[in-house]
C-alpha cells in the first residue's frame, strides 16, 4: 500500500483528534518500526488494518464510520489537489464517473506502481447511478465515504445502497447513488 | 498556560518522548525517501542512458534508412527513364532529351529525329515466341547503342519502336547517312536461343524546318515519314515532307475502309478457271478475292491485301474466303476442285487449321476437292510450325500448291521438304516464253522437275494460243489465264460450268467460246 495511504490517514487523524492521537495509534498498533512514513514509499497493508484498528479502539467508533469519514478526507484531498477535476459545475454523476479518469492521469502519473480502486459506472438515469467499486482490498466503507464526500462538495443530498456483487471480473461491489431533493 | 510552571512533570516528559518520537518519525520518513528519490534517481538516470542510446541507435537508422531511400529514388528516378528490356532511355527521357536539344539549338536543320521501326518483328515475336522477340529488341538496343556516337541519342519509344536524336548542324544527307548506317547494322542476321534471326528496319526522318518547332511536331513528323518508308519499301529510309501528311491519313482511311469492308459484304470471290493442258478439260477454279468499295471502286487486291496482312485483318478476310469458296464449290460438279490463296501471315496463327476444318465442315465439301496454294515465303517463316501444319491438311486430304514458282528464292530444298501436289509455275516467265529462251527453258525445267518429283504443274497467266500450244508440247499439266476467261463472279460462270456438267470438257475452240459466254 502506498506510504501516500498512511500519511493522508496521519493527516485526517490529527485533524480530527490531534497529533497526540497519531501517536497514540502508531504505538498501539505495534508496528516492526517506528511509524515512520513517506508518502512515495510502500508498505505491507497489514499496518493499516493495525492502524486502522488502533484508531477504533481510541475512538470507540466503528470501522465502517472511521473508514468513511477517512474517504470523505480523501476526496476532499483530491479536490485540493485536481480542483479542475472536480469543479462544482459537472454535477455528482459525472464527478463521480470521472475518478477512475483522475486516477489514471493525475494519481499514476506520481505512483505508477500503485494498486488503484476502480469506480465503473453500470447504469445511469437522471436521477440514479449505479456503480461497481473493485478494489484488491475489502475497502468499500473509503468508497461510500468518497461519494459522501463528492456529494458534499456539490451539496447535494444524496441516498446510498451497497450490496456484493460478481461478475466476469470477479467480487465487486455495487452502490446505487439515488439524488434525494434538497 | 506555560508548561514549565503548570504542567505536572509526568506530562511534561510525555510531550517530549512525543516530540521525540515524531521527529524520529520524520527523520526516518525523510531518509525513506532520500533512499526511494536515490535509487529512483539512479533508475532515471539509466532510462536517460538507454535512452540516448536508443536515440543514437534511431539516428543512425534514420540516417542509414534515408540514403537507402535517397539510392532507391535515384534508381526509381534512372528507371523511369530507362527501357527495362533494353537499357536505352525510354520514350519519357526521350522526350525530356528532345525537348533540351530543341531549345539548345534554336535553328533550322540543327536537329535531326529519326523514327525506327523494325520490319518483322512481329513475324518473329509469333513464330518464336516473345522470349525471342524480346532477346531481338535487347540486340536491337545494343546495335544502337553502339552505332550511336556521341552526338547521337539513342532511346526505345515503345514495342519495337526507337528513336534517334542527332543534332550539331544537321544536313539532309547526313540525316539520311545515318539512317542507312543504321539500316545496314540492322540488316545483319541476329543469333538468338540459337536460331538466325533476320529483320530489316524502316526509318522516318524529320529535320527541324524552323526555330520553333517542337518536340511532339517532329515526333509526328518523324512518324509520318516513317509510315511513308513502311507502306513504300520497308528497309529504307524517307525524309519527312509536309505533303506526306496527306498520304498517311488516305492510308488510315483505307484501313478504315477494310475493317468495315467485311462486316459491310463489301468482298466478293471471283473465279478463274484451270484447265487441263492436254484435252482441255475444266480441273476446278481458283478463287480470288474482290474488293467493292461504293466509292472507291474496284480495290486492287495488290492495294488491299498487304494492308489486311499487316493490320492482322487477313485472318478473318481468309477464313472469310476460305468458308465462301467451299460453299460455291459445292455447287459445281463433283469432279471440279477449288483453289484458296493462303497468306504467309495467315500461318503465324494457330487458328488457321480451325478456319480450313470449319469451313470444309459447313459447306460439306470432300477435303479432296480443296486446294490451298502458298508461297515459298511462307515456308521461309518458322518452318517446322508450318510443315506441320501443312502435313495436317494433307492427312486430310486437302492439295497444296506452290504458288509463284519462279520467283523469289525458288530454292529447290523447299520442294524437297514439302511433298507438293502442284507448282504454279509464275505468269511472267509464260508471258516471256516468246520473248527470250531463257524462260521456255526454265519452264523446260520445272516441268522436268514436276515430272522428276511427281508434282503437277500449271503454267499461270496464259493469253495466247501460241503460249497454250508450246506450254501443252513441253508437257505443262494444267493452265490458267485469260485466254481461257479472267476471273469473274460466280453468276457469271454458269454457262461455263453447265459446258463442263455436258461434255465434262471445254472443247476448242472452248477459249473464244469461254470469253464469249463469260
Amino acid at each position: 500500500m502506498k506510504g501516500l495511504v498512511f500519511t493522508e490517514l496521519f493527516r485526517h487523524v490529527e485533524a480530527l483528534h490531534g497529533a497526540n492521537m497519531v501517536d497514540d495509534i502508531i504505538e498501539a498498533a505495534q508496528l516492526p518500526h517506528d511509524g515512520g512514513y513517506t508518502s512515495i514509499g510502500s508498505y505491507p497493508f497489514q499496518e493499516a488494518v493495525a492502524l486502522l484498528v488502533a484508531l477504533t479502539r481510541a475512538t470507540g467508533k466503528s470501522l465502517p464510520d472511521t473508514l468513511d469519514a477517512f474517504g470523505t478526507h480523501c476526496f476532499e484531498r483530491w479536490v485540493n489537489y485536481a480542483p479542475h477535476f472536480f469543479t462544482q459545475q459537472r454535477g455528482l454523476f459525472d464527478i463521480l464517473e470521472g475518478i477512475d479518469d483522475f486516477h489514471e492521469t493525475e494519481v499514476r502519473k506520481l505512483y505508477p506502481d500503485a494498486e488503484l480502486p476502480s469506480f465503473l459506472s453500470e447504469q445511469r438515469t437522471e436521477r440514479q447511478l449505479t456503480l461497481g467499486y473493485y478494489s484488491c482490498k475489502p475497502l468499500s466503507a473509503l468508497a461510500v465515504g468518497v461519494i459522501k464526500g463528492a456529494a458534499a462538495h456539490v451539496q447535494q443530498p444524496v441516498h446510498m445502497a451497497c450490496e456484493p456483487a460478481t461478475n466476469a471480473r470477479g467480487a465487486y461491489t455495487r452502490i446505487t447513488i439515488t439524488l434525494l431533493d434538497s | 498556560m506555560s508548561l514549565a510552571t503548570d504542567a505536572p512533570t509526568a506530562v511534561l516528559l510525555d510531550q517530549v518522548r512525543r516530540l521525540e518520537r515524531r521527529l524520529a518519525r520524520q527523520t526516518s520518513a525523510r531518509e525513506q525517501a532520500e533512499t526511494l528519490l536515490e535509487s529512483k534517481s539512479l533508475a532515471l538516470h539509466e532510462l536517460n542512458r538507454s535512452l540516448a542510446q536508443l536515440n543514437a541507435n534511431l539516428e543512425q537508422r534514420v540516417t542509414e534508412r534515408t540514403r537507402e531511400l535517397d539510392d532507391e529514388r535515384r534508381h526509381a528516378l534512372f528507371l523511369a527513364e530507362r527501357d527495362l528490356l533494353t537499357g536505352l532511355p525510354n520514350r519519357l527521357m526521350f522526350g525530356k532529351h528532345l525537348r533540351q536539344v530543341l531549345e539548345r539549338s534554336r535553328r533550322p536543320g540543327a536537329v535531326a529525329l529519326l523514327y525506327l521501326d523494325l520490319d518483322g518483328f512481329k513475324a518473329v515475336n509469333d513464330s518464336f515466341g516473345h522470349a525471342c522477340g524480346d532477346a531481338l529488341l535487347k540486340g536491337v538496343g545494343k546495335r544502337l547503342s553502339a552505332a550511336a556516337g556521341a552526338s547521337i541519342f539513342a532511346a526505345r519509344l515503345s514495342g519495337d519502336e526507337f528513336a534517334v536524336v542527332a543534332c550539331g548542324g544537321e544536313r539532309p544527307e547526313h540525316a539520311a547517312a545515318l539512317a542507312e548506317q543504321l539500316i545496314a547494322t540492322l540488316q545483319h542476321p541476329f543469333e538468338l536461343e540459337g536460331r538466325t534471326v533476320h529483320v530489316g528496319a524502316s526509318i522516318g526522318i524529320a529535320l527541324t524546318t524552323d526555330a520553333e518547332e517542337s518536340a511532339e511536331t517532329l515526333l509526328h513528323n518523324a512518324d509520318i515519314a516513317l509510315y511513308r518508308a513502311k507502306v513504300r519499301q520497308r528497309g529504307t529510309w524517307e525524309l519527312f515532307s509536309p505533303e506526306m501528311d496527306g498520304e498517311r491519313l488516305a492510308r488510315l482511311a483505307l484501313e478504315r475502309d477494310l475493317r468495315a469492308g467485311l462486316a459491310k459484304q463489301q468482298f466478293e470471290v471471283f473465279y478463274q478457271p484451270l484447265l487441263e493442258a492436254g484435252a482441255g478439260g475444266l480441273v476446278g477454279f481458283e478463287a480470288l478475292l474482290r474488293w467493292k468499295h461504293p466509292v472507291r471502286g474496284m480495290v486492287p487486291p495488290a492495294a488491299f491485301i498487304p494492308i489486311a496482312e499487316e493490320i492482322g485483318l487477313i485472318h478473318e478476310i481468309g477464313a472469310w474466303v476460305l468458308k465462301q469458296a467451299c460453299t460455291d464449290a459445292m455447287g459445281w460438279a463433283p469432279e471440279l476442285r477449288v483453289a484458296v490463296n493462303l497468306s504467309p501471315v495467315q500461318f503465324t496463327r494457330s487458328t488457321l487449321l480451325d478456319h480450313v476444318w470449319s469451313a470444309l465442315d459447313a459447306s460439306g465439301l470432300a477435303a479432296q476437292r480443296l486446294e490451298l496454294e502458298i508461297t515459298e515465303s511462307v515456308l521461309m517463316q518458322d518452318g517446322e510450325a508450318t510443315l506441320d501444319t501443312l502435313h495436317t491438311m494433307r492427312a486430310r486430304g486437302i492439295r497444296i500448291s506452290m504458288d509463284d514458282f519462279g520467283t523469289g528464292y525458288s530454292s529447290l530444298s523447299y520442294l524437297r521438304l514439302f511433298p507438293f501436289d502442284k507448282i504454279k509455275i509464275d505468269r511472267s516467265f509464260v508471258q516471256g516464253m516468246a520473248k527470250d529462251e531463257g524462260s521456255i527453258e526454265i519452264i523446260r525445267a520445272v516441268i522436268g522437275l514436276g515430272r522428276a518429283l511427281n508434282i503437277k504443274v500449271l503454267a499461270e497467266g496464259v493469253e495466247t494460243n501460241e503460249q497454250r500450244e508450246m506450254l501443252r508440247v513441253e508437257g505443262c499439266d494444267e493452265l490458267q489465264g485469260y485466254l481461257f476467261s479472267k476471273p469473274r463472279p460466280l453468276a457469271e460462270m454458269g454457262s461455263l460450268l453447265a459446258t463442263v456438267l455436258q461434255s465434262g470438257a471445254i472443247a476448242e475452240p472452248a477459249p473464244e467460246a469461254l470469253r464469249g459466254a463469260a
